[in-house]
């Protein structure tokens, strides 16, 4: 692989630009809805985080080389170049403030998909050698290791015995023929080991029988974040290979956002290929537990609640209905944030953000959001579905001073399951 | 009573227990695990945890201090994992489930939530460790609420 460079990375960005980007480019009427809809520019009124702003290098390279008018000016030499400084300057907009989560590309009145190309310029950036450092080091450690975190197996292994060992629940590794395989993140092996156990508890009452692979555990990539497709691509096979090995019928996505987008929607994509498995959220798989009558809970949570969606599971992954009807089992207060569903706005830590040391200060100056929501409603707990979401959003209210516990949505779905006593079992 | 040996009575023995007593014995389930982390506020969290006549002032003062700790030693996402690192972390959160109400946790024990996470604070001690001895921190817990439960013996009516 060739060092990064500023031809390098124009080279990317010129890869990138496609018929729809070139369309988009073409369509844009400047209406300046983007930027009311982005989490950046509302929060810092800063021009420079307006969403399309954000894309400007990639647009100069399409108007420079693939317009009547762009290349006239390229010949006779009236084209800026874009150099270093340039890439400089916009790394911070590209990566720090823009969290991917989608919003601006939902309220655009042509349809222009702004985040996506964000996503694609981030190519550009990676080859250029513009990207965070928090995120190179993830990346590369999701290759090496395969985990951007660095969680290698005997840590899952330990994690997996500590489980049985306090609940008496089965968690098998590279069992094969079974029906699901799940994926976990790095996030919830390190921080949220109530995420897993609370998985096992409820695919063991809807009798279904599941493993998770040693070989491909890891659900988040580092690739899409950064905007690395040829690494994605890597990250995403291996998780491919592991179910088709074991011959599940389903992968389940645990709760992280972006760990879904790039398995369920960008996956084929990369492969070049559709799965022989299905991909669900598992939201989605609860949800459809729910409906099939697999799952019993008893008792209500009482405490005034609400549900932070996930960019990547509501906004892009339409799952909005499944997380209320699964509340609708366990919680008597539920009320609804302004915006929610599919208008929900970022906890601002998506799209690697969280990830980027040197954006924490506009991470939480973008919270401001979340807090206006929290504000309105005075919620005493907060429930969401994505282990990067809590952890940014735990961040952002003890910033702000708030006292609110946030709790993953299968953790407290598992937490009122009617159930006989685990332990009990496991002495028996 | 008899002596707990496995976590079927373990759990159980808890269950009994009042949110005073909880707090009280969890509070000894995470000066086990200590070593894994000088946090000050540990400390802290764990003495208002053993008193019955906490200040409520002190009490949410002290529960937002071990919160922050919480939050500081946890792994950053996307950062390389640092294993000792996290057994900090999981001893903060041993420290705060002592003091953090119930509606805050979904209505879990106190003391089987610090049970956890100290027990995860040792398994986590472990990982990056080739001559770490095997974690029995679970048997340790065993032994430590036996005794506290024999020490209530003739001391409450």
């Amino acid at each position: 692989m060739s060092a990064p460079s500023v031809e390098k990375g124009i080279r990317f960005i010129r890869e990138q630009i496609d018929a729809p980007v070139a369309s988009f480019f073409s369509a844009c009427v400047h209406c300046g809805l983007c930027a009311e809809a982005c989490l950046f520019y509302t929060q810092t009124q800063d021009p420079r985080y307006t969403p399309i702003h954000k894309v400007a290098l990639m647009r100069r390279v399409w108007e420079s080389e693939f317009t009547l008018w762009g290349r006239i000016k390229s010949a006779l030499g009236l084209t800026k170049p874009i150099t270093e400084a340039d890439f400089t300057e916009w790394e911070t907009l590209v990566y720090d403030g823009c969290s991917l989560c989608g919003r601006c590309s939902l309220v655009c009145p042509v349809g222009n998909d702004i985040s996506g190309m964000i996503r694609k310029v981030r190519e550009g950036f990676a080859a250029a050698g513009h990207a965070p450092e928090g995120l190179i080091g993830a990346t590369t450690r999701a290759i090496e290791i395969g985990s951007p975190m660095g969680v290698r197996l005997p840590a899952l292994q330990a994690q997996i015995r500590h489980i049985q060992e306090s609940t008496g629940l089965e968690i098998s590794l590279d069992r094969p023929g079974v029906e699901y395989m799940a994926l976990l993140s790095s996030m919830e092996i390190m921080n949220f080991p109530e995420y897993l156990e609370a998985i096992a508890r409820i695919l063991r009452q809807a009798g279904k029988s599941w493993t998770i692979s040693s070989k491909a555990f890891e659900a988040t990539n580092s690739g899409i974040q950064i905007g690395a497709s040829d690494l994605a691509r890597v990250l995403v096979q291996r998780i491919v290979d592991a179910a088709e090995e074991l011959g599940v019928k389903m992968v389940i996505s645990p709760e992280c956002g972006h760990g879904y987008t790039a398995i369920r929607w960008d996956g084929p994509n990369l492969i070049g290929r559709p799965y022989k498995f299905k991909v669900k959220h598992i939201l989605e798989l609860l949800d459809e537990f729910r409906e099939q009558g697999l799952i019993q809970t008893q008792g209500l949570e009482e405490a005034r609640l609400s549900f932070h969606d996930p960019c990547q599971i509501a906004r892009k992954g339409g799952v909005v209905r499944q997380p209320r009807a699964l509340l609708g089992l366990v919680a008597a207060n539920f009320v609804e944030m302004s915006d929610a569903g599919a208008m929900n706005w970022c906890c601002g830590g998506g799209g690697g953000v969280s990830a980027n040391e040197r954006a924490d200060a506009l991470r939480l100056t973008a919270f401001k959001q979340k807090k206006a929501q929290l504000d309105a409603l005075k919620v005493d707990t907060l429930v969401t579905a994505c282990a990067n979401c809590r952890i940014t959003l735990e961040e952002g209210l003890e910033a702000n001073d708030m006292n609110i516990p946030v709790i993953g949505l299968t953790e407290m779905i598992a937490e009122h399951l009617v159930e006989t006593d685990r332990i009990e079992e496991k002495s028996a | 009573m008899s002596p707990i040996n496995n976590d079927w009575q373990f759990k159980h023995a808890l269950d009994d227990m009042d949110g005073y007593h909880q707090r009280q014995v969890a509070a000894l389930f995470v000066r086990n695990v200590l070593d894994l982390n000088p946090d000050p506020r540990v400390l802290k969290a764990l003495e208002v945890a053993s008193n019955y006549d906490s200040d409520p002032d002190e009490m949410n003062s002290t529960i937002k201090s071990i919160m922050q700790a919480v939050l500081e030693s946890h792994a950053r996402c996307g950062a390389a994992c640092k294993w000792s690192d996290q057994a900090g972390y999981y001893v903060a959160r041993a420290a705060a489930a002592c003091l953090t109400p119930r509606s805050f946790t979904l209505g879990k024990d106190p003391a089987w939530q610090a049970a956890l996470s100290c027990r995860m604070a040792r398994t986590s001690a472990t990982l990056d460790c080739l001559d770490c001895e095997p974690v029995t921190e679970s048997l340790k817990q065993h032994k430590i609420l036996s005794d506290y439960l024999e020490s209530l013996k003739g001391t409450e009516p």
